[in-house]
Parts: C-alpha cells; structure tokens; sequence
C-alpha cells in the first residue's frame, strides 16, 4: 500500500524533553502505520508516554525527530497552523476528561467544530447527532447540568458531526464508572463502524482495548505489537 | 481560517460567554471607568464652560486691555476685522454737583457696545425692584449709585452737572459684571455715556484716566488677536486677565480643574486595574477553550482575532453603555443642582463623547492584551496535560506597557507634568515600600503564627500560603485604597479651604469714614438694628511719596511708575497684632515695642513691585504734612477673604497725631436692605460699600465648583467599589474549590467562615496600612507641588482606615465566597470538574 493512502503513518519518531538533569527521552525510534477504517488500541501503563504518542500522531505536539503523515499530509514538516488547518479537516477527538466548554449547551458543544468549519447547518447536524448519541433531550443542558456519562456523549457527539476520517481517543471511558463505560464504548464503536473512521485509541483499560481490530502495546517509550 | 468564518464564529462565541455571566464584572469596569470619565468629561465641560463665562463677566470681556492712553484705533480696527466684539470704556475721579453739593464719584463712561459680558442690574428708584440692563446709560442720562443719591440729596429725575455737562439721574446702579475687587480705591459710581464725556470737557492733557477696552469672540479669533495684540504693546499697557483681578474665582476654578482631573484620573485607574484584574482572570479562564479551538483546528491567529474581537465589542458596548451611563449621571447632577447653576449653561460637548469611546478602547485593550496574547500561546496539548500553561509574558513588557499607559493617560488628564510625574512617582515608591513592607509583614506574621488565636489560624494561614496571589491582591486592595483616601481628602482640604473663603455671613458691606467721635454712636446703631459689628479699624489716609528719601517715582520703574498705589492716597492703619491670615515673608513683627519710632510692614507683593525691602524709610503725605516710618517687616495679605486688608500696617501709637477715620464692615441680607436709608440719614458723612452682589456672584461659582467636586467623589467610591469586586472575584473558582474540598474532609460551616473571615480581614489590614501611608505620601506631595495647601499628617486615617478596611474587605470577601458554603461541596467539585 502506498504511503499518501495510510491515514497515519509514522517512521522513526522519537521525542525528548529538557529536564534539570539533562534531557528525558519520552519516546524512542516508533514507527507505526494505520490503515483506513483500522481500529487501533495503544496500551500500557501510566507514564508509558501513550498520551504523548496520541499528541505526536494527531499533530498537537512535533517530535524531536522522525516523520508523520497525517491524512496524507507531512505534518512534521508544517507549522502549528498548518497542523491546525489538517486538524479541521481530518481529525476527531474524544477525551479522559470530556472537555466540554462550560459556556457552552449540548448543543452549541456539538456544534463548534462545524462552526470552525463554516457549515451552515451547523445546528441542524449536531441536533441529528445528538439525537443518535441519545441526549436528544437535552440539547439545551450546560456540561454541569450533565451527568459524566452524558457529558461523555456529547464529547462523542462533538468527535463524530464533522465526519472525521480519523478519530483520536485519550481514555474515553477512564473518568467513568464501568456501566456508563461500557455504554460509551459500544456508542464509540458503533459511530465508528457507521463512520468508516480511522480510530485510535489510548487506554490502559484490557477490555476496551480488547474491541480494537489491533492492540500495541507502549513501555518505557517504545512500542510493542501485541 | 477566513475572515469571514471568523466574523461568523466569534460573535457567537462572544454571546455565550455573555451570558454565563462571565463578562459581566469586565464590562461593569469598563463602563464605570467610561460613564465616570463621560460624566466628569461632560459635567466638568460645561460647569466650567459657564462658570468661565461668568468669569469672564468679572473682567469685562473674553480679552481687555487697560491703560492710562486711548489706545490706538488700529488696535479696533484689527479686533473688528478679526469679528470680534468691542466695548470702550474709560474711567476717572472727578468731582459731580448738584445743586450747591459737591462730591467726589468714579465717573464711567461707556459706549453702546458696553457691557460685552454679564448685565447691569438698576433699579428705578432707590432701593427699589432690581432689574437688568444690556446697555449702559444713552447720552443726556447718568446712572449713579445710591451713595450718590444720599449724598447729593438728590433722586431719580434729579439732574447732576459732570465738568459742563448736565445729565438726568434715571436709574440706580446696583451691579456692574466688571466692577472688580478693589474696595477701598471706590468713590461711589457715576455711569454716562461716552458721547457725554467730550461735551463734558473734562478730560484734559494729563487727566488721569484709566481706558480699558473689551473684546469677545470666538476662543480662535480672541487668541488670534492676543498673538497680535501682544506685541504692540506700549508702556503703560497691559492684557487683563482673570487671576490678577480676581483672584479667588481663578484659584478656585484653577483648583477645581485641577482637582476635577485628579478624581477622574484616579477614577479611570481604579477602573483599569479592575479592567485588568478581570481580563487577567477571564484569559486565565479560557485556557482550555483556547487549547480547544485550537485542537479543533484554529490557527494562533484565529485565536488571537477571536478574542480581540471579543474585546472591541466589548469595548464598543462599554463605550455606548459608558457614554449613556455618564450622560445620565451627568443629566441628573445638572437637574439637582438647578438652583444652584447659572441659567447659561451651554449644551454637551462632543469631545467627552469621543474620548470617551476612544478611552474604551485604550483601557480594554491596553489592560488586557496581555493576557490575550498568553491566549494565543496556549498549547493546543493542554487538551491532554492540563498542567501546561502558557509561558508568562516578559514582566518588564507587561509592566513597561502599563506604565506607560497610565502615564500617558494621567498627562493626557490632568495637562499638568508636575501631578502626572507625583502621582506615577509616588505609586512607584509607594509599590516599592508596600512591596518591601508586605515581604516583612509576611515574614512577622508566619512567625507570628503560633501565638496567632487557633480559631483564626488556619485562615491567617491560608492568606500566608497564598502569599504571591495575596501580595498582588493586597497591593491592589491597597492602592485603591490610596487612591480613594487621596481624593476624599484632597475634597475635604479644597472644600474647607473654599468655605473658609466666603463664610455664610462674610460681611458684605463695607462701610468707611467714621468720624472719631460717631464710633460709639455706630456701636448704638448696630445693637439697635440687631447687625452683628465687626470691630472698626482706623484709617489714616496717606500718598506715597518717597523711598528712602528719593521720590517714588524716581525709584520704580518706568512700567510700574502708572501703579495705582503710587498714584493715589492708600488707606493706612495700625494694628498691635498682625492679621489672623496675614504672613510674614521677611523681618519681624514690630521687634521693639518699647520705642517710639515709626515702623510699617508692607505688603510683600507690593514692596517687590515698588522695590521696597526691609529697613527702608517710606515718607507719607497726609493732609499737610510729610511724615516717614522705616520698613520692618513684609508680609502676605489674603485679598480674598472679604474683609478689610492693608498694603500697610503701622505699629500702635505710629499715627496718633494723624487724622483718623475708621472702616468697618457688616453683613445684611436682601430684606435689610432698607436699613442702609437709616444709616445714611444718621452717619451722613460715611461711605457704605455694597459688595452683596460681587460676594453672591463668587459664592456661585465657589458653589458650582465645590458641587462638581462632591459630585466626582461619586464616581471614585464606585469605581473603588468595582475593583474591589473584581480582585475577590478572581480568586474565587479556586477558593470555591478548595473550599469544597476541605468541607468534604470534614470542617464545618463555622470554620470555614471563620478562616473566611481572618483572610480577609488580615488583607484588608494590610491594605489599609499600604492605603494610608501611600496616601500621605502623595498627599504630601500633591499639597506642596500642585494645590499649595498646608500639609498636615492625618493621624484619624491611620487608626481608622487599617480596622475599617479589614472590616469592609472582610464583609465583601466572605460575602463573594458565600456559595462556598451555600451549595453543597459535590455540586461544586462536579462543576470544578465539567
């Protein structure tokens, strides 16, 4: 398969940091390669720098060297707007701790990526796909007025309107207690398999990991298949 | 992002900040610091605009040149061609009779132009119903006073001859707008007409005549005309301005701005450091919107613009809003004062507009696009570590642009280096040592700590941890501190000292020439009509004629040698004591009391014009006889204070061989009017004085002044008080926070009010400290430098201000964090958390 095709692709990256006593190697020489529609869990432990690897591939952050192509794009070679303007194009993301602006309804939460986009229906298509995530209800609500599973689904709700090709998930169930867990997880992958999104996805959680099609797993900085 | 994308977004996202309530407290500034700056802008415009316009009813004209020569007809004729309005006058002591009496007046000659500025008011008849007039008296007519009435024994209809012409007496003059202050030189007025006076032939060569000519117009073609006039100027020739002839109203009105600025200033930077303390607060908020968008796929730039877009809508509302705020307050002062003000007050200006709207923007942006630009740097990986912030911005950037900001706004306020360079450098200080102070503080507290109550403890203790967000929180608790105790007490200082001026009852009648002998009839008289008597001073009468025994002519120079004072007899008098508001300057109050030499203290102003200096020998003329007395001391006289004042005072016993008369002054309303026909009748020889309408035309103007300042108080407590909101209101989510959590660990409602309290309270001591000496020291400043006023430490203000402080900051604090305790910890930690 050739390279532009992969949504991901990433050769040799590493990343270090500069501390007090020198420098911290958080990642070591990773390469990893995501095929479309590929469902992909990352595993390990606290501080394996899974969270860190999710930050590279999505381009949030640049390695200290190596090379990324996100949806066909070099990222390692653009600058932090460039990464910004693939990000709109192509990226979803669902985090740990939902991130819902508090400012903001339901509704409006939903909307704010295709607000960034200019759709004109913004309305319309995050009241459609919050009514698939089950808050068709609550549209109105502010994030406190919500329960964390609820929040969660609206996060989902908001990763999904733009029909991105690829979705980032950082421990999306990891805030939740295993009810509301579960369900979240079968709302995530039955978007996604309705979608056709590329996800991948950080947990340290077996069993959510477990319904990826693929599992690596992530120690001191490198990665492991599974 | 496209600009338009962007014009579509942040408006939206502008709306739903609003109404989380999140912008209220910036917005609240903004339109305080905008409303008190429009307000003051508009009231200070228009007060002083009419009280100028009165003002300048006090000289005559917009522009008056005075001088012992006609003047130069090309002098009219450039005033006319510039449009300008003109009015001539001249005016000389001469002797009108009537019948077989004579009597000395000041005879005024005026043209039809006359008066430019003001009215004359006259009555009909004596003592009867006053009414004004837009022109002098027409040829053939005399107006004159009713001292000339009583002493002609004459009355309205009644004709008095001037040189050789025969002129009717038709109206009593009771007013002139440009009379002036100089009370003893006053022989009672006969007004004429200018084309009287050639008829009249009473003018010759070497008459002594005073010629003034008055010009109004518009402020450029009166300056204009100033830049040309300026130049031509022949000896002898002077340009009246306002301060030399009536002082009181020019210092008043020169405070007053001065003053007015000084408020509106601290008003707007109270309102700026609660502007900048919000921002701050709402920049510090939006982090992780900020990282969102971003991760969302906003460029730094659309982040940037979306935020300042934010703000020059807010600033643009705040402008409105502001505007309409000040123009209210504005409104609603000029309807309560109503009585009080002038019936001219000229419509509002658009330059407070303007700048009221250009400040919004000045202030929002300048006070907060620091915190936006950290906006922009948010990182969008805050979305996965919530750890990372936005590195600060360079202090020296931050701080270098805001005092360069405030200086630029003090100047652009006050117009004056000398306020502008105290005030910053007196923060500056004050900031140095509050800082230094507070470290101490800090440092005697912890280890104070111990000893320190176990109810209160924790609460000290917490402000002790706290210590960087605490230090700033004091300094800007403290400052709006300063700030507010500078301007109460800048208000009280002026406004006492203005009251002083004009008593309620300062007399405002002055009456002269009481014979010796009519001294205790006069006593009689007052007791008998219930008039509160001011003592009587003696009067010697007696010209200057020499210095040293060199004529006085001779020893002045050529500009001084038309001085009014040489050039007619003063009023002498002794005196054992020096007067109450009187100072010395140089020598000592009469040093030897034992001997029987003469000595006279001069007033220092003009012993400089004469060049007199101590120990000089000054000769009289009285009557028939030289007589001389040697210099010992100079002094300051207070010509303002509406009572009678010397050039020169002489020891007791100096002029016992002299003929003497005495003055004396009294107060009489309106309604007593009439008392003045008795007293003429019983003391047909005295001269009364009636200064009632001067003295009511600088009480309004006094009035006017000490109500604006009162007003703009207003404004400063109100902006105090928003700052005051916005600094707790910033340190609230996190306290709300902590306060939840420690309630789940288990402490009780009555502790944590407590610790509430002693945070508090121990910052508002603090800040009270830092408020008060901060205060004395600008006020020391602002005293000596800008309102020469005698400063004295205010020992209240140090044992009120510090417990006050800890009070009120103490009620506020724990009244914002009341949530703490009213809602349940969960709901508040599940907020935290969303």
């Amino acid at each position: 398969m050739k390279d532009t095709l992969l949504p991901i692709q990433a050769d040799s990256i590493s990343k270090q940091v500069p501390v007090a006593a020198g420098t911290l190697q958080i990642l070591r020489d990773i390469d990893l390669a995501v095929k479309p529609a590929e469902t992909l869990a990352v595993v390990g432990a606290s501080g394996s720098g899974k969270s860190t690897l999710l930050g590279l591939l999505a381009g949030l952050d640049s390695p200290s060297s190596g090379r990324i192509r996100l949806a066909g794009h070099d990222i390692t070679a653009m600058d932090e707007d460039q990464r910004a303007a693939v990000r709109a194009a192509h990226v979803g993301f669902v985090f740990q701790s939902f991130q819902l602006l508090p400012n903001l309804t339901a509704l409006e939460n939903t909307g704010l990526p295709l607000e960034i986009l200019g759709a004109a229906d913004a309305r319309e298509r995050a009241a459609d796909i919050l009514d698939r995530v089950g808050l068709a209800e609550r549209t109105g609500h502010y994030p406190r007025q919500l329960s964390g599973g609820e929040q969660q689904r609206v996060a989902l709700a908001r990763a999904f309107v733009t029909r991105p090709d690829i979705l980032f998930a950082d421990e999306p169930t990891g805030n939740l207690d295993s009810e509301n867990g579960r369900r979240i997880a079968d709302l995530l992958f039955s978007l996604n398999a309705e979608h056709g999104t590329t996800l991948v996805l950080v947990t340290h959680d077996g069993r959510l990991a477990g319904r990826c099609g693929r599992r690596v797993n992530m120690a001191a900085g490198q990665l492991f298949d599974h | 992002m496209p600009i338009s994308r962007l014009l579509a977004l942040a408006p939206r996202l502008l709306w739903r900040e609003w109404r989380s309530g999140e912008l209220t407290i910036l917005l609240l500034a903004l339109v305080v610091a905008i409303g008190s700056h429009t307000a003051i802008g508009h009231f200070t415009d228009r007060i002083s605009r009419s009280m100028e316009i009165n003002a300048h009813h006090v000289i005559g004209g917009d522009l008056v040149l005075a001088g012992s020569r006609p003047f130069d007809p090309g002098i009219r004729a450039q005033a006319a061609s510039l449009g300008l309005e003109i009015a001539q006058t001249a005016r000389f002591v001469s002797v009108v009779t009537s019948g077989d009496e004579l009597l000395l007046v000041a005879v005024k000659s005026v043209d039809d132009g006359y008066p430019l500025k003001g009215r004359l008011r006259v009555t009909q008849e004596l003592y009867g119903e006053e009414e004004v007039a837009d022109q002098g008296p027409p040829a053939g007519e005399a107006w004159v006073e009713s001292r000339v009435l009583h002493a002609l024994g004459i009355g309205a209809g009644d004709s008095l001859q001037v040189g050789e012409s025969d002129l009717v007496v038709t109206r009593v003059l009771t007013y002139e707008p440009d009379r002036g202050n100089n009370f003893y030189s006053f022989n009672p007025r006969v007004m004429m007409h200018a084309s009287d006076l050639d008829a009249s032939g009473i003018i010759q060569p070497g008459s002594r005549v005073w010629y003034r000519d008055m010009f109004a117009g518009p402020p450029e073609a009166v300056e204009s005309f100033r830049g040309w006039l300026e130049p031509t100027l022949e000896p002898g020739e002077r340009i009246l301005a306002l301060g030399e002839d009536r002082p009181e109203v020019s210092e008043a009105l020169d405070k007053a701005r001065q003053y007015t600025g000084l408020a509106s200033l601290v008003a707007l930077l109270l309102a700026a450091v609660a502007i900048a303390n919000s921002g701050r607060h709402y920049s510090e908020r939006h982090y992780d919107t900020s990282a969102l968008l971003r991760c969302l796929g906003c460029s730094q730039n659309d982040i940037l613009a979306i935020y300042l877009f934010q703000l020059l809508v807010l600033a643009l509302a705040g402008g409105i809003l502001g505007n309409l705020a000040g123009w209210l307050a504005q409104s609603g002062l000029l309807a309560a004062l109503g009585d009080l003000l002038p019936g001219n007050i000229p419509g509002l200006g658009f330059q407070p507009v303007l700048s009221g709207m250009f400040l919004g923007f000045v202030v929002l942006l300048g006070f907060t696009l620091p915190s936006i630009l950290r906006l922009r740097a948010v990182s969008p990986q805050r979305v996965l570590r919530k750890d990372l912030a936005p590195l600060p911005l360079s202090a020296r950037l931050v701080y270098g642009l805001t005092v360069l900001l405030v200086t630029g706004l003090m100047w652009m306020y006050t117009g004056n280096v000398t306020l502008t360079v105290g005030i910053v450098a007196g923060s500056a200080l004050v900031l140095l040592i509050a800082g230094g102070a507070i470290a101490g503080l800090f440092g005697l507290l912890a280890r104070l700590l111990p000893r320190v109550p176990v109810v209160i403890r924790a609460g000290v203790r917490n402000f002790l941890r706290r210590r960087r967000e605490a230090v700033a929180q004091t300094m800007a608790f403290g400052l709006t501190i300063m700030a507010m105790l500078v301007v109460v007490m800048l208000r009280t200082e002026l406004i006492s000292t203005w009251e002083e001026t004009i008593p309620e009852d300062a007399p405002n009648h002055f009456v002269l020439n009481i014979q010796q002998h009519e001294t205790g009839p006069w006593d009689d008289f007052m007791r008998a009509h219930a008039l509160p008597a001011d003592p009587l001073y003696p009067v010697v009468r007696g010209r200057l004629i020499r210095v040293n025994g060199a004529p006085v002519t001779e020893h002045v120079s050529k500009e001084d040698r038309n001085d009014e004072s040489i050039n007619r007899e003063l009023n002498l008098t002794w005196s054992a004591d020096i007067p109450a508001d009187n100072e010395l300057t140089d020598g000592r109050w009469w040093p030897d009391t034992s001997t029987d030499e003469r000595m006279v203290s001069v007033e220092a102003e003009l012993a400089e014009r004469l060049g007199i200096s101590t120990g000089d020998e000054l000769t009289f003329f009285t009557g028939d006889r030289n007589w001389s007395a040697r210099v010992t001391s100079l002094r300051t006289v207070k010509w303002d204070n509406f009572n009678p004042n010397f050039y020169m005072i002489f020891n007791p016993g100096a002029m016992d061989d002299l003929p003497t008369t005495w003055v004396g002054s009294f107060y009489l309303d309106s309604a007593q009017k009439k008392i003045l026909v008795d007293m003429m009748r019983a003391f047909p020889s005295i001269t009364v004085l009636e200064m009632d309408a001067i003295l009511n035309q600088v009480k309004t103007i006094i009035g006017q002044v000490v109500l604006a300042v009162e007003s703009i108080l207003l404004f400063v407590l109100l902006a105090g008080f928003v700052v005051t909101l916005s600094a707790i209101q910033t340190s609230m989510n996190e306290r709300l926070q902590e306060g939840a959590l420690v309630r789940t660990l288990g402490a009780g409602r009555r502790l944590l009010r407590i610790n509430q309290w002693s945070e508090f309270a121990s910052m508002g001591f603090l800040a009270g400290l830092i408020g008060v000496m901060g205060s004395e020291l600008v006020i020391a400043l602002l005293y000596r430098r800008v309102f020469e006023l005698d400063y004295q430490p205010t020992w209240w203000a140090w044992l009120m201000v510090p417990p006050l402080a800890a009070l009120l900051i103490g009620i506020a604090g724990t009244w914002s964090s009341r949530r703490i305790l009213a809602r349940p910890p969960i709901t508040i930690l599940r907020e935290a958390g969303a």
